[in-house]
């Protein structure tokens, strides 16, 4: 068993939660969703990101705009549609159940 | 100093050094293969040339050299890491190939003296090594001087990024001709399938006269197909005939230098008649000639030379299509110095003895 292979798995596991929930709140584009999700160790290298972005969007959990910089490219402005979310609440509550299940697991041994 | 190119991402300008663009060129496209499979891969090609685009704006500096290109790659990751799991268990996925024809170039960046062998190398899938050691060998027969000065003359510079590519492209290879001969296959199978029987049935009926339309149809997709067939046909025979005509010239080429060589540097009397080659008795007592015998011998040298390297060159041309042609000065003043040779060549023929 690889422990590098099994680390990332589990981080790409919980990736698209994590990527719900920065949204929550706020709007951001790429380079700021990225600077959140760095800050937590949570990715490793920045090209994950754009399929897993692509594949939200393509399954409406999430919408975007265009917004234009200064000095820079225009950035494209991912938001939460409603079926966001719904979607983001519901993986919330299964992530607490994992969460409970996980500290009992490793609590016991 | 470095050539730098100009180049567009996410609607920006950047300057970018020639091995840096080669770097992200190539890297942008392993990404894309790894996505190939994946939904809105363009979509997400163009989000991470954003991104780039981005941290390009980040540094500030006016020319993009390979450290930045490394220094982002370091960042975003191999194209690997793209390919996100759900998509992963697709045995069948094929392996990215470019389409792009292999060319015929002479290498800038590696030449030792017109960048020939190198070139050579990069279509044959050679190291240039062993071409420059061939060539080296063949220098003693004085043919493949005459052959690198030809080539040098032909074959074109690789300048552009595009052509650079296009040098380091899909080695010509057996199994690439193999591809290549079934590409053909195939179009002239889908020109006949295409042949468009229903429509053709359709007016048929429409009355006696469809009859002729429909028989018009199929004869019109026949005659498309032996079209195809014939011009395939052509230009494999074309590339054979320029394989052919090389062999020869170069047989000939060898043929005229060495006997020149003989003739004029080396005491044939010695084995007397049996070593004489015809016309090439410079160190021979029985020269009469009023003049140097070693005008002859040039004047033969060029009559025969002059044809054989016209020949050569032509046969280039059909090998390869992208060879330079020669100005019509130069031709012309080949011709010149030919019919000089020849009548030179005549005339001293008559008067040797």
């Amino acid at each position: 068993m690889n422990i590098e292979n099994t680390k990332q798995q589990m981080r790409k596991g919980i990736l698209e939660f994590c990527i719900l929930s920065v949204l929550k709140d706020q709007d951001l584009y790429a380079s700021e969703i990225l600077e959140h999700l760095k800050q937590a160790k949570l990715l490793v290298v920045e090209g994950t990101l754009y399929p897993l972005l692509t594949r939200l969007k393509n399954a409406e959990l999430l919408q975007y705009r265009w917004e234009e910089s200064t000095g820079g490219p225009p950035r494209k402005y991912f938001t939460l549609t409603e079926e966001g979310v719904a979607f983001l609440e519901e993986l919330k509550l299964t992530w607490n159940e994992l969460q409970h299940a996980i500290n009992t697991v490793t609590n016991k041994s | 100093m470095k050539k730098t190119l100009t180049v567009n991402l996410s609607g920006l300008v950047f300057h970018i050094d020639e091995d840096a663009y080669l770097k992200l060129h190539h890297y942008l496209d392993s990404i894309k293969a790894h996505l190939n499979n994946t939904p809105g891969r363009d979509e997400i090609i163009a989000d991470i040339e954003n991104r780039i685009a981005e941290l390009f704006t980040e540094k500030k500096k006016s020319v993009i050299s390979i450290a930045e290109v490394e220094e982002v790659i370091t960042i975003m990751g191999q194209p690997e890491d793209y390919v996100s799991d759900e998509e992963e268990p697709q045995p069948q996925r094929r392996p990215y190939t470019t389409s792009s024809k292999k060319r015929l170039y002479r290498d800038p960046d590696n030449q030792v003296l017109g960048g020939v062998c190198s070139g050579i190398g990069h279509f044959t899938g050679i190291d240039p090594v062993w071409v420059r050691l061939i060539f080296l060998a063949l220098l003693f027969s004085g043919v493949s001087a005459i052959f690198y000065f030809v080539l040098w003359i032909v074959i074109p510079k690789a300048l552009s990024t595009a052509q650079k590519l296009e040098m380091k492209g899909k080695a010509a290879t057996f199994s690439n001709i193999e591809d290549y001969v079934k590409e053909s296959y195939r179009t002239v199978r889908d020109d006949l399938k295409n042949v468009d029987l229903k429509n053709a049935q359709n007016k048929a009926q429409e009355g006696a006269k469809g009859f002729f339309a429909f028989l018009g149809e199929i004869i019109r997709a026949l005659f498309t197909a032996i079209g195809r067939v014939l011009s395939f046909i052509g230009e494999v025979l074309g590339k054979l005939l320029g394989v052919i005509i090389i062999t020869v010239t170069l047989v000939l080429l060898i043929a005229i230098t060495v006997s020149f060589i003989i003739g004029s540097f080396i005491d044939v009397n010695i084995g007397n008649d049996i070593l004489m080659l015809p016309g090439f008795q410079y160190m021979d007592h029985n020269w009469g000639g009023p003049y140097h015998p070693i005008f002859y011998h040039i004047s033969m040298l060029l009559t025969f030379g002059i044809p054989a390297f016209s020949l050569l060159l032509i046969a280039l041309q059909l090998l390869f299509k992208n060879m330079g042609r020669l100005s019509g000065g130069v031709k012309i003043g080949m011709l010149a110095v030919w019919m000089l040779a020849l009548i030179a060549f005549i005339v001293m023929s008559f008067t040797r003895f």
